[in-house]
């Protein structure tokens, strides 16, 4: 069956007046309509498809809210689709400005963030080789290491913990980077 | 199958539906008939009332219009530096009421192009008028006490206030252009009812008195955008 896509989409702005006026059958019918439109749009444009869907639920209540705007002499295909990426935009500046990924050790942010098709299998060996050369490194400067460089702590987060100036910490942080690209040359 | 038997991923994808779907019953649940807000021409024509009865009932009541104003504006450059302010003004006053609602990348570069230009054209003939003053009559006593600054802060405190109040039954995607327009919109008109009520014409006078306390108030407001002018 071939469907007319103007027609589909000139039916959103009936939909869209019907729904204006209170009709919660057209709002139901444009809802329904609505959400694979707007996974379509999104699929491909983000690192983690689950996130589609986020951010189609921010649209729709996006959506809901701004309904009093919409002009039924222009297109709702495009008031809509503009809706959807500005949600889109506020989503992703959102998740990248979080310090949530800070927090977390190599392993897990690699683990969480590898996207299912990406294998990491191959990297395996590194990551052994990784934590030997850490081992060789003394336990005081190996624990600044890890706090600072694999769960995330700030300079003065480490200083703190460990009773010492934020400068020490620093530095003692840059000896073991240093030492541990020697040993892994 | 139960939900033990199946992949984490279809578990995950199973409950983003179903949050969805109790998303969209409850959106179609709580839908009421709805006021559609004003198309643009009429916002813009509802604004532009409210500015004009405020505006006039200033002269009016407290700051009158400059002597020989009709004079001036017919023999002077005067009437070109209102005529281009005004085109900026209405200009930027459309592209503000247009940024009200959803509006997509393509059409904020259509709707800022105009209010852009004048700006541009305005700073040009600013600049060219100052060295022109400038050289023809040297500085002015600039530094004595004029009130232009607190006459333009009373003239634009009340269009703007009405724009903001239109802004709030909006839902922009862009706020932040429109709080830029909305300023442009207010130093224009600013502008012209101090160019119709100051009876100094130097340039330095009127960048010195004119300009910088719309300058000052659009630094200040930029801080208090989210505030101002709701965004979706």
């Amino acid at each position: 069956m071939v469907i007319d896509k103007s027609a589909f989409y000139q039916n959103w702005n009936v939909l869209a007046a019907q729904a204006q006026s209170g009709d919660k059958r057209a709002y139901q019918q444009l809802i329904k309509e609505l959400i694979p439109y707007a996974r379509a749009v999104l699929s491909g444009a983000l690192a983690h498809p689950e996130w589609a869907d986020d951010i189609v639920q921010d649209m729709l209540i996006s959506m809901h809210k701004a309904l009093p705007t919409y002009d039924s002499a222009r297109s709702f295909k495009a008031w809509v689709t503009t809706i959807l990426h500005y949600r889109k935009a506020d989503f992703l500046r959102k998740v990248y400005a979080s310090k949530s990924q800070d927090n977390q050790s190599f392993e897990d942010m690699v683990e969480k963030n590898a996207a299912p098709h990406v294998t990491i299998g191959d990297h395996h060996a590194e990551y052994t080789d990784i934590e030997k050369a850490l081992l060789s490194i003394p336990d005081r400067p190996r624990a600044i290491f890890v706090l600072s460089r694999l769960e995330g702590y700030s300079a003065k987060e480490v200083a703190k913990i460990k009773n010492m100036s934020v400068s020490a910490v620093k530095v003692s942080v840059h000896r073991t980077a240093k030492r541990l690209k020697e040993i892994l040359k | 199958m139960t939900e033990n038997d199946m992949p984490q991923d279809d578990i995950d994808i199973n409950k983003r539906s179903a949050r969805l779907d109790a998303l969209s019953e409850h959106l179609t649940q709580s839908l009421e008939p709805q006021k559609r807000i004003f198309s643009v021409p009429k916002r813009m024509a509802l604004w532009l009332a409210v500015s004009f009865v405020y505006i006039a009932a200033i002269v009016l009541v407290g700051i009158p219009l400059r002597n020989n104003v009709f004079h001036y504006l017919l023999n002077t450059s005067l009437s070109f530096d209102v005529l281009i302010s005004f085109i900026m003004g209405c200009g930027s006053a459309y592209a503000a009421l247009r940024l009200m609602v959803p509006v997509s990348g393509p059409e904020l570069k259509r709707v800022v192009a105009l209010p852009l230009v004048m700006v541009a054209v305005f700073l040009m003939w600013t600049i060219y008028r100052t060295v022109i003053d400038t050289l023809e009559s040297g500085f002015l006593e600039i530094l004595n006490h004029y009130p232009c600054f607190d006459w333009g802060i009373i003239f634009v405190v009340i269009p703007l206030a009405a724009l903001a109040y239109l802004a709030k039954r909006g839902a922009s995607t862009h706020p932040y252009w429109l709080h830029f327009m909305a300023l442009i919109s207010m130093f224009s008109f600013g502008w012209i009812c101090l160019r119709l009520t100051c009876q100094q014409d130097h340039a330095s006078h009127a960048f010195i008195y004119h300009f910088l306390p719309f300058l000052l108030i659009g630094a200040v407001s930029a801080l208090f955008t989210r505030q101002l002018f709701k965004s979706i």
